[in-house]
């Protein structure tokens, strides 16, 4: 849906939606990111990465009560 | 030195100071092992937050007082650190895990109520508890019991203003209880805090909590969710006895039930009937109904020379019975008994000029809430 | 995006000016005057909200009943908490966003001019039927600003059913503002002003104004489902007809848990302005904060449960809620850090913008190390619907949102006006608030350890102390916004001449207009290098 193939692709927008989840970001990479003109791949990445980051966390949950045998 | 005797009375209220008021500004440790595990993990985060704001408000207070321009500072043009960012970002995060590992540990514990010694079903009313001691034949209401003339400064406040109850939750020490939460009405909010018992009674679901009390003694709390006018005034007492007297009291409170049937059947005067009523009008209806009858124009009616209770008797029984759906009047029928129900009716058809002269017994209570 | 300082002259021609009298105000399209309509209003409705906060303070000054009555007292609390959130923050926020917008983008006005007019009219209607229902039979709404059901449902006064037309009001209001400040964003940025060179203000309105568009439906949803119960026979929230009262707290607080963010990231945007200004230094780290912020308007819909760690939530939820809330936490909480490492090593001065701003870093943080302690859930069970909680949000939005709000007043203040404040009343505005706040708010904490539910009209002896304190708290940082009222006035009806720049540090497009800024922003769009 979201294919640009003008530059860097898929890691590159992944790295770039991690970095703004974790909060870190460099203005070098920020140049870079801002001279693509298709905000829509960072934005279904944003929503492909929120649901990871859910499923992660319901891991993390089921290993925890794993841990304390409920 | 004479000169200076008006000083003593000042230094008497300075040094009275301390005691006389209760500056208490951090969780109590509680009394039982829950209780204490959380009022560690509420000093561990507390502390952490502490170290944190040294550092920051330090470095703040740092520049403010070294890096302004009116004593020359310069500004130094760096605006990016990745690494110091990333540095900042992680330490936080280190710091919250290492506090999610005990955090987790502790509510694994909180959610383990199995293998409980005794089941107390709790029900939230508006505004007032109801403990059922499941399997005990025990059912009773815990309502506030500081007078009215306290709470409007009519008289001076007792020791434990607001936090009273005429009859307390009795438990035994030492032994696993277990909650089971709901409500009749809206949602209530069960907490003791030195239980670190806290959960909410939610009307058509049941809620699950527990607590093994340790040291006999008497434990205050109250209603933390806002469940409409009186929200401030159904606190929650829970007086733990040693298990022999708690046995005791278990056994007198069966004989005291059975008595209480056995007076259902004898005849009562009016009199009686007025005086008992009056009681049971102050702690079950004054609330919505007032004192005086006449109700709160516009969310509660008056009493006072209303048609319900200067009109038909049966329709008044009915109506103090079931309750009128959709409104905040309650089902009293299986709230009081047939005596407390008779006397209160009679006293509403014969108090505030409404002077019908009727008579309710408990027997044609019995009847009609078959 | 250099500016040129020396011209004060100001308004050297225009098109045309604004209409002559009331007209002007109630057909107006012109960005700046529905930015000062909405700021006017804010500030009117800050006023009520905090007259009845002072009504709830005074019953609170000593145990017992005395001023008002328990019915009463919840109707306070509840207009209180509704007035402030939706009437003073909220609107605030849209008025600095209408006036500074356009001119911070080089547009002339924002996108859509008449839709603007329309979003602002609604409000005063709405808050009047709102406000209006004190006077009702049965009393105004009396269930919190939360109005968990069924307590607003089947247990409401009628006056209920008023309260849900006006949160539609509002909410249709909000929308409209955000799709505004969206399209002005989008479209009408001038040559060179490239998405990468935004303000940091606008930024953070641009995510908040999705946040807007996302949420607010979910609230018309949750009163309409309301309404639908209250009149139409359903059981949405009624467990005897097969529904669910836990229903309503998932909804709300889906809605809810983003309108903080609503009500703090256009705050993290003023604070971003104001600092560098002062510190006369670039904002430290300004690609982390983007990107922090361009998150929050996803993850902050993941953890709405933590509002409700005691309603009985299964352990896997609890835990769930707990986990997601303290990852998220961090990366927001830092960005404290780079407001810090902006005035390191910086060139500061104190104005009266920068006073506030400090006092937002300082206490925003307080208020922020009370959310990480609630962010934990077995000591939540302790905390939760004490005062604790209540400490906890006044402190991230009094001196943080209504600081923000501020701050921002008192640095564009001069940009409006072309008038420069008075330094010296707003110094002393400022320290009465700044002791106020924190003689109110502070002794909060420890009541709510001790004990102290919330929303209650009277409480227990051992809590008499530390609610004295906090009402005389009250009154300091009620009595001292008349100050401010003063301040505003002042400036607008004169005052040392400001100039363009109007600040040494200041940096933006909007410094390179006159002050005070004509009445129609740029007419020829600047070019951005």
């Amino acid at each position: 849906m979201a294919e640009d193939p003008q530059k860097g692709g898929f890691l590159k927008t992944l790295q770039s939606v991690l970095a703004a989840m974790f909060g870190v970001q460099s203005e070098h990479r920020r140049l870079e990111d801002f001279s693509s003109h298709k905000p829509w791949r960072f934005i279904l990445m944003g929503l492909a990465v929120a649901v990871v980051f859910v499923v992660l966390v319901m891991l993390l949950v089921r290993w925890a009560l794993s841990l304390g045998a409920v | 030195m004479t000169k200076r005797i008006w000083l003593l009375p000042w230094i008497g209220f300075l040094v009275s100071l301390p005691a006389a008021a209760a500056w208490q500004v951090n969780l109590s440790p509680g009394h039982t092992a829950i209780a204490r595990d959380i009022h560690d993990l509420h000093m561990i985060i507390f502390w952490v937050c502490v170290a944190i704001g040294v550092v920051v408000f330090g470095v703040m207070f740092w520049s403010i007082l070294h890096h302004r321009k009116s004593k020359g500072a310069e500004a130094h043009h760096f605006h990016e650190n990745t690494v110091v960012e990333i540095l900042w970002t992680l330490i936080p995060f280190g710091i919250l895990i290492a506090m999610a590992v005990p955090a987790t540990a502790t509510l694994i514990r909180m959610y383990d109520s199995t293998e409980a010694d005794l089941d107390v079903q709790i029900t939230g009313y508006q505004w007032k508890w109801r403990y059922q001691y499941l399997g005990q034949d025990i059912d009773y209401f815990s309502v506030l019991s500081t007078p009215r003339e306290q709470i409007n400064n009519e008289e001076e406040k007792g020791e434990h203003y607001l936090l009273e109850v005429d009859n307390p939750l009795v438990l035994p020490a030492g032994k696993k209880v277990r909650f089971l939460l709901t409500s009749n009405d809206v949602i209530h909010s069960w907490w003791v805090p030195s239980f670190a018992v806290k959960k909410d009674a939610i009307p058509g679901f049941v809620n699950e909590a527990w607590v093994i009390p340790e040291e006999p003694g008497i434990y205050r709390g109250q209603c933390t969710e806002l469940c409409g006018k009186d929200h401030g005034f159904m606190p929650v007492v829970v007086e733990v006895k040693p298990q022999e007297e708690f046995d005791q009291w278990l056994a007198d409170a069966k004989a005291a039930a059975a008595e209480q049937a056995a007076s259902a059947e004898q005849e009562w005067t009016l009199e009686q009937l007025m005086q008992r009523g009056e009681q049971v009008y102050n702690t079950s209806c004054a609330a919505c109904h007032q004192a005086s009858g006449q109700g709160v124009p516009g969310a509660f009616p008056a009493l006072a020379g209303s048609p319900i209770t200067t009109g038909d008797i049966d329709a008044h029984i009915d109506i103090v019975l079931h309750g009128k759906a959709g409104t905040a009047m309650q089902a009293f029928g299986s709230q009081l008994n047939a005596v407390d129900l008779a006397a209160v009716i009679t006293f509403e058809r014969n108090a505030w000029g409404n002077d019908t002269g009727d008579s309710v017994s408990p027997q044609q209570i019995a009847e009609r809430n078959q | 995006m250099e500016t040129t300082l020396g011209q004060n002259l100001g308004d050297t021609h225009h098109d045309h000016g604004p209409a002559s009298g009331i007209g002007r105000w109630l057909f107006t399209t012109n960005h700046k005057d529905i930015g000062t309509l909405y700021l006017w209003f804010s500030l009117l409705m800050f006023l009520t909200g905090g007259t009845m906060a002072l009504l709830i303070r005074a019953e609170l000054f000593q145990p017992g009943l005395q001023l008002v009555q328990p019915e009463f007292f919840n109707q306070m609390t509840t207009m209180h908490g509704l007035i402030m959130v939706f009437g003073a923050v909220m609107p605030a926020f849209v008025g600095l966003a209408n006036w500074l917008v356009p001119m911070m983008i080089g547009a002339p006005d924002m996108a859509l001019p008449r839709m603007n007019n329309w979003s602002f009219w609604i409000l005063p209607f709405a808050f009047a039927m709102m406000i209006s229902t004190l006077f009702m039979e049965g009393g105004a709404p009396n269930f919190g600003w939360t109005f968990y059901a069924p307590l607003s449902t089947t247990y409401a006064p009628p006056s209920v059913t008023f309260f849900i037309f006006a949160v539609h009001m509002m909410g249709i209001s909000s929308i409209m503002g955000a799709i505004n400040v969206i399209a002005t964003i989008l479209n009408l940025r001038a040559p060179g002003m490239t998405m990468m060179k935004l303000p940091l203000f606008v930024w953070s309105w641009l995510i908040t104004a999705f946040l807007l568009i996302a949420v607010m439906p979910v609230l018309a949803g949750v009163v309409t489902m309301m309404l639908m119960d209250i009149h139409f026979g359903t059981s949405f929230f009624n467990a005897a007809g097969g529904g669910d009262p836990v229903l309503f707290q998932h909804v709300f607080w889906f809605f809810g848990h983003p309108e903080v963010y609503i009500m703090i990231l256009p705050a993290f945007g003023i604070i971003s302005e104001i600092i560098p200004t002062f510190a006369r230094k670039r904002l430290f780290g300004y690609a982390s904060m983007v990107y922090a912020i361009a998150s929050i308007a996803i993850l902050s819909f993941l953890v709405w449960a933590h509002h409700m760690f005691t309603v009985g939530l299964p352990l896997a939820g609890e835990l769930f809620f707990m986990f997601a809330t303290m990852l998220i936490a961090v990366p927001t909480g830092v960005k404290v850090f780079n407001w810090v490492a902006t005035m390191f090593r910086g060139s500061l001065t104190f104005e009266t913008p920068m006073l506030f701003a400090l006092a937002f870093v300082v206490l925003f943080t307080i208020g922020g190390f009370s959310g990480l302690m609630l962010a934990i859930a077995p000591a939540d069970f302790q905390y939760h619907d004490t005062y604790f909680v209540v400490a906890h949000f006044h402190y991230v939005l009094v001196p943080g949102a209504i600081f923000s709000i501020m701050a921002a007043t008192y640095f564009w203040l001069p940009k409006w006006t072309g008038h420069m404040i008075n330094e010296r009343m707003g110094k002393i505005h400022f320290w009465l608030s700044f002791v106020g706040v924190n003689i109110t708010f502070f002794p909060m904490h420890f009541v709510g350890l001790a004990g102290m539910p919330r929303r209650i009209p009277d409480y227990a002896l051992q809590f008499a102390d530390f609610n004295s304190v906090a009402s005389v708290g009250a009154f300091i940082f009620g009595f001292s916004q008349l100050l401010f009222l003063y301040n505003v006035i002042a400036c607008i009806r004169g005052g040392a001449r400001a100039t363009d720049r109007v600040w040494e540090g200041a940096h933006g497009l909007e410094w390179t207009l006159p002050s005070p800024a004509p009445y129609h922003s740029f007419s020829q769009p600047p070019v951005v290098k």
